[in-house]
């Protein structure tokens, strides 16, 4: 028992080198997180993959490994973006439970991995792919619709270079800090970033409606000599309205549960029609 | 279009994909990145560039949240850029391509998510003999099966669909026309109406017309809405956080 116990933290002890070496490697295996992506368990093969150095370093008996791969084959599903210190943290829980750590039995290091991962994805879909990236695309397709070349080029750039520090830093923070890392980052602070994030999302998706949104209509109604076009009388009350109810239109589809997919498809047809009639243009 | 320049979109399209899979979903799958790309191949960048931006804005608010199947916006990008192209027509002509190519590529997208499903209990059970080989293989074959199911579909609407697209569009009258041109003006609102429901917040949803009645009466653009939200949330979160980390009330006002 001492012998056997003595020789596994002799395995288990991890030079500086090494620890970055491990580091590495999950921060790399973290890019195919989404690989073989399926309806039934979403990530889970991608995040095995992420785990499976790890894992065969730690178990080398065949039975202790088959149950470390199904451990790790479970429903997984976070934002592929912030899979680093999710990671981090399961790697250095492995490590803690093949020397010993009875405590941290397939539920524990389960439930953690849950425990991560859907407030992480909140902040990396609201943060990233809900604020951060709609401002930079609606920038970026304004100057890649005046012909201009470094539209896109920055769009690439910038989320390349948002994804790299995310996913480099991540995953140190996430191994180095093992389960603390929890507490480095509590559910209030993460609840904070998804505030701050959606306050800008909101606003900025506002001022997309109002700028980047072109639907007026050409009515207009004679009154005596005058003629009066319904545009400039709208523009009065209030500029961008017309795009404000498609766009609220739209919205209120969605929330009732109907296919995004379904909408576009009847919105192409209702512009179709209304323009086909001079109603809108 | 050339069987060589379908060949070589749909294979840009898939690869697309295959980084979503294979290399952190590094966003290439973006309209605003393929619209350039196709166009290039295509032989006209200046039109991808104005296709690519014009379908990024569409598409905004499409992203997979927690997995559900939005427009696929790489095959409708690259469809509606390389058709636009090659019948020599303007913008408006590609969104009317895009938009259903989005739509089928979503079923695509589907199947190949539906057919991987199968493949996770093959895992399973190579998992309880320790098969590491095994369950890398069968993690390739579903990325393997994804690059398919967006290349064929692809190739085959770019080889076969843009001689029935060139003969409508000759024979378009202005009325038709006018219809085209406020259906691509009316589409972004789609993108615009996906993101607002991403992002809804019940207390938070006042700033969405805050951030609107700023752009609409002012000459404020959206990145200097985007500026001053920040520099508010920034604002309050430092006034929050060292007093009362965790107030309910205080979280429910923000």
């Amino acid at each position: 028992m001492t012998e056997n116990a003595s020789t596994a933290t002799d395995v288990l002890e991890r030079s500086d080198e090494q620890q970055s070496r491990e580091i590495r490697r999950l921060t790399v295996r973290g890019l195919l997180l989404q690989g073989g992506f399926n309806y039934e368990r979403f990530q889970n093969l991608g995040f095995w993959w992420v785990m499976r150095p790890t894992l065969d370093r730690l178990y080398p008996d065949p039975v202790d490994r088959a149950a470390a791969y199904q451990r790790h084959l479970v429903y997984f599903n976070t934002n592929p973006w912030v899979v680093g210190p999710i990671a981090g943290v399961t790697a250095s829980m492995e490590e803690q439970r093949a020397k010993g750590a009875t405590d941290l039995n397939d539920e524990a290091i389960n439930s953690v991995k849950v425990g991560l991962m859907a407030p992480l994805a909140g902040i990396g879909d609201s943060l990233i792919f809900g604020t951060i990236r709609p401002i930079l695309a609606a920038v970026c397709a304004g100057l890649a619709i005046d012909g201009n070349l470094a539209g896109p080029v920055i769009f690439f750039l910038v989320l390349l270079a948002i994804q790299v520090l995310m996913r480099v830093g991540g995953t140190a923070s996430g191994y180095k800090t093992g389960m603390q890392f929890f507490e480095k980052l509590s559910p209030a602070q993460i609840d904070q970033i998804k505030q701050g994030a959606t306050i800008v999302g909101l606003a900025v998706t506002g001022a997309l409606v109002a700028t980047m949104l072109n639907v007026t209509t050409p009515w207009s109604y004679t009154s005596g000599e005058q003629t009066i076009a319904l545009q400039d009388q709208l523009d009065l009350v209030l500029p961008a309205l017309l795009p404000l109810i498609a766009t609220l239109g739209v919205y209120l589809l969605i929330r009732r549960r109907v296919s995004p997919v379904w909408v576009l498809l009847g919105t192409l047809i209702v512009g179709l029609v209304l323009g086909y009639f001079g109603i809108l243009a | 279009m050339t069987l060589w320049q379908a060949f070589l979109i749909a294979l840009v399209v898939a690869l697309a994909y295959l980084a979503r899979r294979i290399l952190g979903d590094p966003q290439l799958e973006r309209p605003i990145i393929l619209g350039p790309v196709v166009g290039l191949i295509a032989g006209d960048l200046e039109t991808g560039l104005i296709v690519g931006g014009t379908l990024e804005l569409i598409f905004i608010g499409a992203a997979t949240f927690g997995g559900t199947a939005p427009p696929n916006v790489a095959i409708g990008a690259a469809v509606g850029t390389a058709l636009s192209i090659s019948a020599g027509q303007g913008v408006e002509t590609a969104l009317v391509a895009a938009v259903p190519a989005a739509v089928l590529g979503t079923f695509c997208e589907l199947f190949a998510k539906t057919v991987c499903s199968f493949l996770v209990h093959r895992a399973d059970a190579a998992a309880a003999r320790a098969r590491g080989r095994t369950i890398t293989g069968i993690i390739w074959t579903g990325n393997a099966i994804h690059f398919l199911a967006y290349f064929v579909p692809t190739f085959l609407v770019l080889q076969f669909g843009a001689n029935a697209l060139e003969n409508v569009l000759s024979a378009l009258s202005d009325d038709v026309q006018n219809a085209l041109n406020t259906s691509a003006a009316l589409l972004p609102a789609v993108g615009f109406g996906i993101l607002l429901s991403v992002l809804y917040n019940k207390a938070l949803f006042p700033l969405f017309f805050a951030g609107f009645a700023m752009a609409a009466f002012t000459d404020f653009t959206v990145i200097g809405v985007a500026v001053i939200a920040t520099a508010l949330v920034i604002v309050i979160m430092r006034n929050r956080t060292p007093q009362a980390p965790a107030s309910p009330q205080s979280s429910a006002l923000i």
